[in-house]
């Protein structure tokens, strides 16, 4: 089972080659920081102050997660679900996939694992670009580079956190990615959802919202707006949405009427 | 080859495929398909004719567990489809309606997808570009293929893992009159090099009255006709067919020589006659004056009992 399962996650690996998903990828996780970068480069002449700040790093992570959470994280995700999914749709290639001899809980799975991965990817573009971002118009200006240590591990713990915030909307997305064949139904939904969400952050009960999540917690790390209090921690809630949503969209897909 | 006995390995196998009182519809309303019991025997390369919306591409959906089943059962080598789907699938090439390929990858980038996932030799790739004619589509995507080129590719990926049963409905979509030739003695050779058990699906006997050693005619989701195809050519009605210089006249002469007698086309169409009655025929319509052009042997064409068939069947 796990090597069929190795087996399949590659083939959808391959399925992506000279498809848009590499380019989600570098736009979603750039675009914060070529706007960064362009700035800086603007203003050369605060350079020096803005590196000497005592917790250079840090604001960094502050101003450059505020897009990337709000906005750039939730879009790449109903984007990305909607891309693995339509290349099925769109080659009318299911009934292939689904007569070859491969059990339908691995074909699942396959797929949301390479949503999950270019999800890392995402993570791992943006985070080298906010690097590159913050050091290069230094260089290129002749300043000093950014004072303190790079706090590494508060970074990736910030970022695994991140990671498991959105969890929920891979798999609700995956789910309506799935079912529906028409694009525009789970776009217009995640979009939605998303938008909605944004509107009920400030709500007491917005940590029932899983669509909130990275908001939630961008909001709470970076210390801009005071968070509602929830029962338990965002992560587990985020973990359990998702753990639902998996469920439920595997029973909806193995259970479907028509395989293609 | 397919086994010649099934699971159990106890019983000769007789049938790829079997299926028992095949009953579906997508609403109450709506049967599609009514007692179907499909047979294709091992090594045979069946024709499974019927018109458009006879319910063709639903049995074979079925049969490739595509569509959930309803009422009916499905064995394909001995196996029931239910229990043993992988097994089954992993002996099985199909081609299912519009070709199914990925538009933005190449051919050869679309049949290595399948070589991981049906562990085939690398070699494969090459030997079925080779087959289909396509080795030399290089870095052209799939998806500028014409539909015939879009086609073969198709029945590539069908072809790759070298499969005991070929499953191909309507194969012939798309393709100019040579293709559809390639695809016949291509046909043709698998099943008589490979004994690959072939069951192809159309809406025109022609099409495929020289490829299959057996036929199941369905029209409005029932079995009309299942055998041997010569089973079928033995329902042609033979006939005598005359051509002269004055048609109308000789209907006259040969009618009033006692023999029943219709036109068609502008021939006049005689129950087969014994050769002694057809030179008397040959004569009176000489003596009267009226040239005989042609006295020949004829009988009902495959595709004219095919039409009657279908034309009459009624719920």
């Amino acid at each position: 089972m796990v090597m069929t399962l190795l087996r399949c996650i590659r083939t959808e690996w391959l399925k992506l080659k000279r498809s848009f998903a590499s380019w989600l990828v570098l736009g979603n996780g750039l675009f914060v920081p070529v706007l960064v970068f362009a700035a800086r480069l603007r203003h050369p002449h605060n350079l020096a102050a803005i590196n000497r700040a005592p917790k250079f790093w840090e604001g960094m992570w502050t101003s450059m997660w505020q897009s990337m959470a709000i906005l750039m994280l939730p879009m790449f995700i109903i984007l990305i679900t909607s891309l693995v999914v339509q290349i099925e749709y769109r080659n009318n290639s299911w009934k292939q996939l689904h007569t070859s001899p491969q059990p339908l809980p691995v074909i699942f799975a396959a797929k949301l694992i390479v949503i999950l991965t270019l999800l890392v990817e995402l993570l791992v573009v943006f985070n080298a670009g906010s690097y590159l971002s913050a050091v290069v118009p230094g260089l290129l200006f002749g300043v000093q580079a950014p004072a303190g240590p790079i706090p590494y591990h508060l970074f990736l713990t910030r970022n695994l956190n991140f990671l498991i915030d959105a969890l929920p909307m891979v798999a609700l997305q995956y789910l309506l990615a799935l079912h529906f064949k028409n694009f525009a139904v789970p776009l217009g939904v995640g979009m939605g959802l998303w938008l909605g969400a944004i509107g009920m952050v400030s709500w007491q009960y917005s940590y029932v919202i899983p669509y909130t999540y990275c908001t939630l917690d961008y909001f709470a790390t970076s210390g801009r707006q005071v968070v509602p209090h929830s029962p338990t921690s965002i992560q587990t809630l985020a973990a359990a949405y998702f753990a639902f949503f998996t469920a439920a969209g595997l029973v909806l897909y193995m259970t479907r009427k028509e395989r293609g | 080859m397919a086994s010649a006995t099934d699971s159990a390995g106890d019983r000769p196998l007789t049938y790829a495929i079997e299926t028992s009182g095949l009953t579906h519809h997508f609403s109450p309303a709506d049967r599609v398909l009514d007692d179907i019991s499909l047979r294709v025997p091992i090594g045979s390369i069946y024709g499974f004719l019927g018109p458009n919306g006879a319910g063709k591409t639903t049995t074979l959906r079925l049969v490739l567990g595509l569509l959930r089943q309803q009422h009916g059962g499905i064995e394909i080598f001995g196996m029931p489809l239910r229990r043993n789907r992988m097994e089954i699938l992993r002996r099985v090439g199909s081609s299912i309606e519009s070709p199914s390929i990925y538009a933005h990858l190449t051919a050869r980038q679309n049949l290595s997808l399948w070589r991981i996932v049906f562990q085939c030799p690398a070699t494969r790739i090459d030997e079925v570009l080779q087959l289909v004619g396509l080795a030399h589509t290089g870095s052209k995507r799939a998806g500028q293929f014409s539909l015939g080129m879009k086609q073969r590719l198709s029945i590539a990926v069908a072809l790759l893992h070298d499969p005991s049963l070929l499953i191909l409905d309507e194969p012939t979509n798309g393709l100019d009159p040579h293709g559809i030739l390639e695809m016949r003695d291509l046909l043709i050779a698998l099943n008589r090099d490979h004994g690959t058990t072939i069951l192809v699906s159309s809406h025109l006997l022609s099409e495929i009255e020289r490829l299959v050693t057996h036929v199941g005619i369905i029209n409005r989701g029932r079995m009309l006709f299942q055998g041997a195809f010569a089973e079928l050519s033995d329902k042609r009605k033979p006939s005598t067919i005359i051509d002269t210089s004055d048609n109308a006249r000789a209907l006259a002469i040969v009618t009033d020589a006692g023999f029943e007698t219709r036109t068609e086309s502008e021939r006049l169409i005689l129950a087969a006659l014994p050769p002694p009655e057809i030179g008397r025929l040959n004569r009176l319509l000489v003596e009267a004056g009226v040239d005989v052009y042609q006295i020949a042997s004829g009988g009902n064409d495959l595709e004219k009992i095919f039409l009657e068939m279908i034309g009459d069947s009624k719920w």
